[in-house]
């Protein structure tokens, strides 16, 4: 995510999309028979199974699937070439795209992760989906992934300019950091989501101030759709996620 | 007369604020999401059967500091949601009209084995000292703390950690990797910093806890009698 400032956001969007045109969004699907004909070989659980990883848990509504590899919970996942390299044929099987495997974040030990971006349209996949997270066990690694099939790409009516307003959103307080991405969202595996579109994401954090005896600090997180999709609504992919200014005040 | 053999949960929230008579400290209006999807996924496997202590002007600190109540006696976890924040080093968990701090006070001998706390800044560890507090008393039955080392997202999606945490918990992975996967496969931006804090007799024990034990074996630890020893998982 690139940092902000406050009265910065106006201009970022406009920076990320003066230079393109807008995106497509995809339909997702998790259908045996709409994968077949696409020649894929299935699910994610079945790609897991011929490929003799145990499959704790398939969920048939987001296609995400929960899985172990065993190895010792001192070293990296990435360090065991064999798997790394396999899970990522895996992932690509699910879902033509470009895989990465993540540096853990400063101050994180126990979780390791895959990530993706569409090639073709050159943008990340953020939000908690679109990729594979690995957190280490005592003997295994306990894998849950979450990428789902593409199907037929929806073009837009054009980009749509967020309403963020980060100066409404951090309420009275100056001082707040402001992050901002654009890429597409995929949800996680415990969501239904039909839908992988472009968005804005937006976080403001305060973090309290130790000298001001009643500051507390607080994250907020907006999403909000980039594109305009024709018959669609803005909340199409982004359900759980998507919280028009002023639901929280 | 009903006894449970169930281990039982016990949950609680705030959404919204009169803290000190202030009204415009940030809604939280999902913070009730995570313990209840917690519950719910928890009750629907057979993990736990839950009790709700309350929400928002229902929970006072009085029932759970021994002032009044002490609600978290008799229960072998809690889950709490509402604003956090450290003060002196010491975390507080600000509710509707008040503020608890656990570390001092209601997590005693007749207290839960697991406390997990849904809100912002559980430690900072990037403070030497940031064990101190839990330190300074023992809570003999008290092994595992859940919260975050960072700033806490509180959203519709991101609630979600609590159901995933319980069905990761029901598949038998160890508690404090339940947890922080819970909430990294649930974070959208990538800025949550999920932490489990073991307390044990021994730095071994607590390594131990901290990286093999899942949710049956901590719920049969015996309690812990003096020099207890803390270590955190990131």
């Amino acid at each position: 995510m690139d940092e902000l400032e406050i009265g910065q956001v106006e201009e970022w969007t406009h920076e990320r999309v003066s230079s393109r045109s807008a995106p497509p969004a995809y339909e997702l699907t998790g259908s045996r028979s709409q994968l077949r004909e696409m020649g894929r070989v299935g699910p994610a659980a079945d790609v897991l199974r011929e490929s003799g990883l145990e499959v704790l848990e398939f969920d048939e509504r987001s296609g995400a699937a929960s899985f172990t590899i065993p190895g010792e919970s001192s070293r990296m996942f990435a360090e065991y070439g064999g798997y790394g390299d396999r899970l990522l044929w895996i992932c690509e099987e699910i879902d033509a795209r470009e895989y990465y495997w993540t540096e853990p974040s400063e101050g994180e030990s126990s979780v390791s992760a895959i990530r993706s971006g569409l090639r073709e349209d050159d943008l990340p996949v953020i939000g908690p989906g679109g990729g594979v997270l690995l957190t280490s066990g005592a003997d295994r690694f306990y894998c849950d992934l979450t990428i789902r099939s593409r199907f037929e790409p929806r073009f837009p009516e054009g980009w749509r300019q967020p309403l963020f307003d980060p100066r409404v959103w951090a309420l009275e307080e100056i001082d707040v950091r402001v992050f901002g991405s654009l890429g597409y969202f995929e949800a996680s595996g415990r969501e239904v989501q039909e839908l992988l579109r472009p968005v804005f994401m937006f976080v403001i954090e305060h973090e309290a101030d130790l000298e001001r005896e009643s500051d507390v600090g607080w994250r907020r997180l907006i999403v909000e759709p980039a594109t305009e999709l024709a018959d669609l609504p803005p909340t199409a992919g982004i359900e759980q996620w998507y919280e028009p200014e002023g639901e929280l005040r | 007369m009903y006894v449970s053999l169930m281990p039982i949960a016990h949950l609680a929230w705030a959404t919204f604020f009169r803290w000190r008579g202030m009204t415009w400290l940030p809604r939280l209006a999902y913070a009730y999401r995570a313990p209840m999807l917690f519950a719910g996924e928890g009750v629907r496997r057979g993990l736990f059967s839950g009790t709700v202590g309350g929400a928002d002007e229902q929970v006072l600190a009085a029932d759970y500091d021994g002032r009044g109540d002490r609600n978290a006696d008799g229960t072998d976890m809690i889950y709490m949601a509402g604003h956090g924040r450290l003060r002196s080093g010491e975390f507080e968990l600000l509710l509707h009209s008040d503020e608890w701090r656990p570390a001092s006070s209601g997590l005693d001998a007749g207290g839960p084995k697991i406390a997990i706390f849904d809100a912002c800044d559980l430690v900072d560890l990037q403070d030497p000292r940031w064990s101190d507090p839990w330190r300074a008393q023992i809570r003999p039955n008290l092994r595992m703390l859940l919260g975050f080392n960072s700033l806490a997202t509180v959203k519709k999606g991101a609630a979600l950690r609590g159901e995933e945490f319980a069905s990761r918990l029901s598949r038998g992975e160890p508690v404090a990797g339940a947890w922080i996967g819970a909430v990294k496969q649930h974070d959208a931006h990538g800025r949550e910093r999920p932490v489990a804090i073991g307390f044990g007799s021994s730095v071994a024990d607590a390594d131990r806890l901290l990286e093999n034990a899942t949710f049956a074996d901590v719920l049969a630890m015996p309690p812990l009698e003096s020099d207890v020893v803390v270590r955190e998982r990131v």
